[in-house]
């Protein structure tokens, strides 16, 4: 049966039980109502956004649940994102943003760390000029303080 | 390319709500809970569909209405990025090999056409169709993985993506700081210190405790032991200030617990306060760099012979020797605290675990020793000559003997359960690894045995001369002989993957974890290898005056034991303070 989603700005979605349930709120919350065709208000999220989301999760409808393994290391998950995800994923700033809180919002964590993923491949692909051009960040360190913090990390660095 | 053009004028009003309250609770539902720790429960559901059978899959396409397209072209992709067609290859052969593909089987597709909003995928008539309960139809969906080249060409082309705008956001500094930190989360240690140059916010989120935790925590082989005495103990002086700065609590805002992770080796720990994870980082990369260099020695003397085996825990060593004693040392103060008596000649073999200790010796007998009285607990009679090796583990004590046979104890009623024959010599040395046994003997042939069946399954060839010892993990092998080198196998396949050779005389013992193997030979040597590279990165070559007979290692200490009656101690950790590296 399907399920009716209302984004922020109130425009109705029809989406597949199948599909919302991707994301954990709605899933709990469709069991706590049982049967019902009363649509779901998602305050949170705007039509935009949830369009991508549910993009998303239609697209991982079927994929199994994950279970993280106990020796599962986030470090090596980040080098694992599919590639349809990466290109899912290619989107501006705000979208991207928004993305991440909504996952966060909804509890759709393959969302959530595909997202986080995508900025994280950014930090550790770019140098730090790069890094500050892509976030629009100023460097608010005097040099000296820059060569403290280098002093200070210099036994992290790669040998 | 995928940019949405104009989708920031459309989201821009509801996007600044959102990023002042992204957790804002709708009407009668609590928000989640986002929570930092990747072992979360909350999200990990108990239940998992996997596919058992792969199945042969056909080609899938998307299609979509005009008007479908037009509704979700803000943000669709652009064309060329939609999944890609999948070609049908079977990957029968890819499971049956055991081999984890980078490609992967997952259920998929849909079977409704009823889907109003979005692109749904539309599957061709050829498309595997499987029937489950009548109800629904379900789909493979052939998942690919890009290639690092294609990973980076489209890392690239997203950061080009970025650079475009309109909006530039900063993404640590604006998202809930979980969700920052979750971030860091992916990212390593080298690249922390990237991120502590960007600016003064980053450089606090590159100080977060609970980040360095994930990196230590994941850091190959890093293991941490955090001792329930640690934290309550009066430490003594010299070390008070390391431990306290140790425990210190961070300005983080983690206020955890600590937890021990999964390869932690205690469990009962609860501190009050968090440990500093940086710290704890810092402290173990400085002593891993430490292995390349000699470290300073200390001398244990007490046996009045040869020293043949030795083995440590975190607290404690026990050697055995051919004055027949057992003696246990502090591994802290270096003194003997106990000599234990029970073989008529040379100790040459034991193990121990926190219940028993299992010894060996040229009287040709096995000695099962209660740990916590060091008591006789049984003394096993069988072999013919002089044991040689012994090892245990739930179920088993294994022996080996100059009398060429392998015999196998019930660990608990210490019955013989079995006695394998196979080797034409001595059989020097012998290693467990859950119903299968490795042996090594004189005969210069290393054999792997399953104990269920009694049956060698495999004789691993190329040593030129007699084996005088050999360790097994399950997966690898690491044999050393009388032809001066060390070999490396892989055990499934019989393979030899490396010879390491700069011993100039027998390889007596040896110990590999982790990458590292430590050799002692009767060239009075004791060398550590770097088992990747196959080179020797360090030569202990002034403790011992004559031939050395055991070694073993941990994260800060190389303990070796020889002929000249000296136990030697190896110490890497220095300063720093190690404790909780074991």
């Amino acid at each position: 049966m399907p399920v009716i989603l209302v984004s922020s700005d109130n425009q109705d979605f029809k989406v597949d039980k199948e599909v919302a349930e991707r994301s954990i709120l709605i899933k709990n919350m469709l069991e706590d109502v049982g049967e019902s065709d009363s649509p779901i208000p998602l305050p949170n999220v705007t039509a935009a956004v949830l369009t991508k989301v549910i993009e998303y999760c239609e697209h991982h409808r079927n994929d199994p649940v994950q279970v993280p393994e106990e020796t599962d290391d986030p470090r090596k998950r980040s080098n694992d994102i599919e590639e349809w995800d990466m290109k899912f994923m290619q989107v501006d700033q705000e979208m991207l943003f928004e993305i991440i809180l909504a996952a966060n919002y909804l509890d759709i964590k393959p969302l959530l760390d595909v997202g986080c993923k995508t900025v994280a491949n950014i930090i550790k692909g770019k140098t730090p000029e790069e890094i500050r051009k892509a976030f629009n960040i100023v460097n608010d360190f005097t040099p000296e303080e820059e060569a403290q913090i280098k002093k200070e990390n210099e036994w992290a660095e790669d040998r | 390319m995928a940019r949405a053009g104009s989708s920031s004028t459309s989201t821009s009003t509801s996007t600044s709500t959102n990023v002042k309250s992204p957790a804002t609770t709708p009407p009668n539902q609590s928000a989640p809970v986002f929570s930092v720790n990747p072992y979360s429960s909350s999200w990990s559901p108990s239940t998992v569909a996997i596919l058992k059978s792969p199945l042969r899959t056909g080609s899938s396409s998307k299609a979509s209405s005009s008007l479908d397209l037009m509704r979700c072209s803000l943000y669709s992709p652009a064309p060329n990025l939609i999944l890609q067609p999948s070609p049908a290859i079977d990957l029968a052969p890819i499971y049956a090999a055991g081999i984890r593909s980078s490609t992967m089987l997952r259920r998929g597709g849909s079977d409704s056409s009823s889907l109003l909003d979005y692109r749904t995928p539309v599957f061709g008539p050829q498309d595997s169709v499987i029937s489950t309960d009548g109800a629904s139809r379900q789909q493979q969906r052939i998942i690919t993985y890009p290639s690092p080249e294609v990973r980076k060409l489209l890392i690239d082309q997203y950061y080009d993506i970025m650079l475009r705008g309109p909006v530039f956001i900063d993404f640590l500094s604006k998202l809930p700081y979980e969700i920052a930190i979750y971030i860091l989360l992916f990212v390593d240690m080298h690249n922390l210190t990237k991120v502590a140059l960007i600016s003064r916010t980053w450089n606090q989120f590159s100080r977060d405790n609970e980040v360095w935790k994930n990196v230590y925590l994941h850091q190959k082989q890093w293991k941490v032991r955090i001792p329930p005495s640690l934290p309550r103990k009066t430490i003594p002086d010299s070390t008070a200030t390391a431990a306290a700065a140790l425990i210190a609590a961070t300005s983080s805002q983690s206020h955890e617990a600590v937890e021990t992770p999964t390869t932690a080796v205690t469990k009962q720990i609860i501190t009050p306060r968090p440990l500093n994870w940086k710290m704890l980082c810092h402290d173990r990369s400085q002593l891993e760099r430490r292995w390349t260099t000699v470290p300073p020695k200390t001398k244990l003397l007490g046996h009045t012979d040869s020293v043949y085996c030795v083995q440590f825990d975190h607290s404690k060593i026990v050697t055995g020797s051919r004055d027949q004693s057992i003696k246990f040392w502090d591994l802290h103060t270096l003194k003997c605290t106990h000599t234990l008596r029970g073989h008529s000649q040379s100790v040459l073999c034991l193990q121990f675990n926190d219940r028993i200790m299992v010894s060996g010796s040229s009287d040709n007998t096995i000695i099962v020793w209660d740990m916590q009285t060091r008591t006789i607990l049984v003394r096993l009679h069988g072999h013919t000559a002089g044991v040689l090796d012994v090892c245990f583990d739930d179920q088993y004590i294994v022996s080996c003997s100059k009398d060429t046979s392998i015999k196998v104890w019930d660990v608990k009623t210490f019955a013989l359960v079995k006695s394998m024959t196979g080797h034409r010599g001595p059989v020097n040395a012998v290693q467990l690894h859950k119903g299968q046994v490795v042996s090594a003997s004189g005969d210069g042939m290393v054999k792997l045995w399953n104990i269920g069946s009694g049956q060698c399954l495999r004789d691993f060839i190329g040593h030129d001369r007699g084996l005088a010892c050999v360790q097994f993990d399950g997966e690898t092998i690491v044999s050393g002989s009388n032809d001066k080198t060390i070999k490396i196998w892989e055990a499934r396949s019989g393979r030899c993957l490396r010879t390491l050779t700069g011993h100039t005389a027998l390889v007596r013992t040896l110990h590999f974890e982790n990458n590292r193997v430590v050799s002692g030979s009767y060239d009075h040597t004791v060398k550590v290898w770097d088992m990747t590279t196959g080179q020797c990165i360090l030569d202990l070559d002034s403790g011992h005056s004559s031939w050395v007979f055991d070694v073993q290692f941990s994260s800060s200490r190389i303990i070796s034991t020889s002929q000249d009656r000296n136990i030697i101690v190896w110490d890497f950790a220095g300063d720093l303070d190690v404790r909780l590296f074991e």
